[in-house]
Formats: structure tokens, C-alpha cells, sequence
């Protein structure tokens, strides 16, 4: 029986091992070059997501700065101003006055407040609105915030509060339940270097946090450039006369693989400053 | 010319059932990982493709809040305002639509007998209403003269003027 049975010849099986290992190893090579293209692929979407989360962020802290030009130190919330590092001061949020226990106590309604967190004592200054009259402008007065509670409600039935003490210099008067007061935070943006990478960092100034990586890996050097410009677009060196801030980040892949060059992004923002009249 | 009789194709039936062979798994397997390979690269694509969108909802309704913020100063004037009680329940001036899917809603509320806060929510919706991304911004404005200080006070004619400082309010 077994002789009449066909069978292959050693070349026939020589033949068809090699073409099986030719087509296998294409294939290999395939899935390698596609698992390579894929990884790339995916890195860099990651890296267009995040510089977008991240101009995102800086866009929403920058927007509500304020400048005036010739204006006193508490109307510009641009500090410090550099090429690769900014120190400003962040509004954190806004509430108002339903209640004045005190000289230097005010309540804020809860239901009225906005931010995104509490005000905290020690970290946080208020700006108090202050109406001009027939001799004096508009003003935000700051204060330091000495205590903050959250135990006192509102009167009239407006619900919880937050009782905040400030400190008594400068003075305030005629303050007036309705009024606005803003909580501002010293922040800080800047690029540095950690693990043998860039970063953009934050850091609270006013809190004396250490910087916090919030993007990256970014380029050396290049990786977060800030340019300041006034009413005209124009470059400008003096921190009252910015109307807006050109942001440029530029980012790079985790790892590129093999000896290349990692693939780079850049997303410039230009973000106007918000309460920076251009007149 | 072929031809065939119940015969032959008995004696052929038994061969071919006999045969045997990888080629359909091998087809199943190749098409699976091919499936596999193309599906995954429409997934980074897709990632892509809505981290994108996110952004530009975003920005929409961002931007949406700050027409809302614009229409409403150019809409509301002094008497309109003086109408208003301190603290009391504030004004709705409505839904605009400004784009496709682009909705803001603005509000204004009296602070104190001068302060007036407008409140103008940008919404981007999809096509069934259903919110994807809203921005809130707010605009501290008072009543002004509108003339020179004398004169304007003597014939009692009064504006609408945002903040000349800190005006402008991102709301969350």
C-alpha cells in the first residue's frame, strides 16, 4: 500500500522550507517596520496632544494678566520677564463680598466664587475692588490673606462663605457688600532641565513650591521661548507695555529609536492679554 | 472540451476530500494580521483626530463666550442696567446661536449700586444638542457718564464702560 502512495522529493521539501523562511521572514520584517511606525506614530501624537494641552495651559494663566502702562507694580501682573521663564501673577479667582464682619474681615459667597480652588492663607492675595471717585480712579487694592475659615455663613439666607482676614495695610474704605475681590497667586513658567531633559515647569513663587515638570520633554534651549510685544506687535522690553505674549513650544518624541534624530514638534500661541487696554 | 461522467467524478471525490492544507488558515491568519496592523494605525489616526478636536471645541466655545461677552456690551445700555436691584436675580439677555453648533448665554448681574457683572457661557454642542465643550467669561462693567463729567451729569447721560483694570474674568 505504501508504495503506491506519492510523497515529495528532498527538493521539493528544500524548496518549499526555503520559500517558507524567505515569505516568514518578510513578514517579520514587516510586522517590525510596521510595530516601528506604529510606536512612532503613537509618540507623536502623544507629543501634538500634549504641546496642545500645554499651550492650552499657559494660553488660560497668561490671558487674564494685567498691564497698564506707567501704571504702579500692584496693576502689572507681569514680574519678571525672560526669553525662556516668566514670573507673573495668576488670578486664582473672584468672589463676592456678602458680608463685613470686621475692618478687615471680609465673607465671600460660596455660591459666587469662582476659581479653581480656595483661597489659602499665607499663598494667596486678594485684590479688593475699590470705586473711584470725582478725585480717585477705579482701583484693586491688595492685601495679604492672614487667616481663611469656611465655618460662617452668609446672612440673609445666601448660604456658606468664605470668611476671609486680611491684613490691615493698606486700608480700605467704604467697602460695600457686592464688591468684587480677586485671589492672585506669584507663578512662575520656565524651561529646565531634569533627568538630562527639558522641561516646561510651573512652580507657586508665593508658596515656595519647587518647579513641577508640566510638559515635555521639550528641545534644549529652544524648547519654551516667550516673546513679549506691545500694542503695535512690536517687541518690547518694558514689562507695562505688554499687550500680548508670543509663546513658541517645541517638543520631542520619548526615544526615537535606533541612532535618528528624535522627531520634533512646534506650536506657537500668540495670547493676548486680556486686561491689557491697548490705549 | 470537458467532459465528465458520474463515474470519473467518483473516483476523484475520495482524492480531494483526502487533500490536505494550511491555506485557509494561512489566509485567515494573514488577513487577521493585516486587519490588525490597519486597525491600529486608524486608532493612532483616530487618537490624533480627536485630541484635535477637543482642542477646537474648546477654542469654539472659548470663543463663543467672548462674542457673547461683545454682544452683550453692545447691546445693554443705562437705563436697562438702572433697572436692575443690587443682588438681585440677574438679567437674562438669552441663547444666541454664533456658528454652527455654537451656542453662548449671557446674564447680567448687579454687584453694588455701580458694578454690573455680565456672564457669558460659550457652549459648542453636537448634532444631537448635547454640550462637548463650554467656556465661561465675565465682564466687570459700571455706568458712566458718557459725556464730559459736567455736562454729561447736568443732562443725566450715562454709559456702559467695562473695568478699565481687571475687567475681564475667566469663570470655571
Amino acid at each position: 500500500m505504501l508504495a503506491h502512495r506519492r510523497g515529495f522529493t528532498l527538493a521539493e521539501i528544500m524548496l518549499g522550507l526555503v520559500v517558507t523562511l524567505v515569505v516568514t521572514g518578510s513578514i517579520y520584517n514587516l510586522l517590525l517596520a510596521t510595530q516601528r511606525v506604529t510606536r512612532a506614530q503613537a509618540q507623536r501624537v502623544m507629543l501634538q496632544s500634549s504641546l496642545r494641552a500645554g499651550s492650552l495651559i499657559v494660553l488660560n494663566e497668561l490671558a487674564e494678566l494685567s498691564t497698564a502702562t506707567g501704571g504702579t507694580p500692584d496693576q502689572n501682573d507681569v514680574l519678571t520677564m525672560g526669553s525662556s521663564a516668566i514670573t507673573y501673577r495668576a488670578m486664582r479667582g473672584m468672589g463676592i463680598i456678602c458680608h463685613l464682619p470686621g475692618a478687615t474681615v471680609i465673607r465671600l459667597a460660596r455660591s459666587t466664587f469662582t476659581g479653581h480652588r480656595d483661597p489659602q492663607a499665607g499663598r494667596d492675595r486678594a485684590f479688593v475692588f475699590v470705586p473711584g471717585n470725582a478725585e480717585t480712579a477705579d482701583s484693586w487694592v491688595p492685601r495679604d490673606i492672614v487667616t481663611v475659615a469656611t465655618a460662617a455663613p452668609c446672612p440673609g439666607g445666601q448660604g456658606p462663605g468664605i470668611t476671609l482676614t486680611l491684613s490691615s495695610s493698606p486700608s480700605l474704605e467704604a467697602l460695600e457688600v457686592g464688591t468684587p475681590v480677586r485671589i492672585t497667586e506669584l507663578m512662575e513658567f520656565r524651561l529646565y532641565r531634569a533627568d538630562g531633559r527639558s522641561w516646561l515647569g510651573a512652580r507657586s513663587v508665593s508658596a515656595g513650591e519647587l518647579i513641577q515638570p508640566l510638559l515635555g520633554p521639550l528641545t534644549d534651549v529652544s524648547g519654551f521661548e516667550l516673546e513679549y510685544l506691545d500694542a503695535t506687535g512690536s517687541p518690547t522690553a518694558d514689562r507695562s507695555d505688554v499687550k500680548s505674549i508670543q509663546v513658541r513650544l517645541r517638543g520631542m518624541v520619548e526615544s526615537a529609536g535606533d541612532n535618528a534624530a528624535p522627531p520634533e514638534e512646534e506650536l506657537v500661541t500668540r495670547v493676548a492679554l486680556r486686561n491689557s487696554p491697548a490705549t | 472540451m470537458i467532459s465528465s461522467s458520474p463515474g470519473s467524478r467518483h473516483r476523484r471525490l475520495p482524492h480531494v476530500q483526502g487533500e490536505s492544507g494550511v491555506a485557509l488558515v494561512a489566509a485567515v491568519f494573514a488577513l487577521t494580521l493585516i486587519g490588525a496592523l490597519v486597525a491600529s494605525s486608524f486608532f493612532a489616526g483616530r487618537l490624533e483626530q480627536q485630541s484635535g478636536q477637543n482642542v477646537l471645541f474648546s477654542g469654539q466655545a472659548r470663543e463663543a463666550a467672548e462674542a457673547g461677552l461683545a454682544e452683550a456690551m453692545a447691546t445693554v445700555n443705562a437705563a436697562l442696567l438702572e433697572d436692575l436691584p443690587v443682588g438681585g436675580v440677574p438679567l437674562d439677555l438669552g441663547t444666541v446661536a454664533v456658528g454652527e453648533e455654537v451656542t453662548v448665554h449671557s446674564k447680567i448681574a448687579r454687584l453694588t449700586s455701580r458694578l454690573f457683572l455680565i456672564r457669558a457661557q460659550g457652549t459648542r454642542h453636537d448634532a444631537s444638542g448635547a454640550a462637548l465643550a463650554t467656556r465661561t467669561l465675565g465682564m466687570l462693567v459700571q455706568l458712566v457718564a458718557s459725556g464730559a463729567p459736567p455736562q454729561a451729569e447736568a443732562e443725566d447721560q450715562m454709559g456702559v464702560s467695562r473695568l478699565a483694570e481687571r475687567g475681564w474674568v475667566g469663570l470655571y
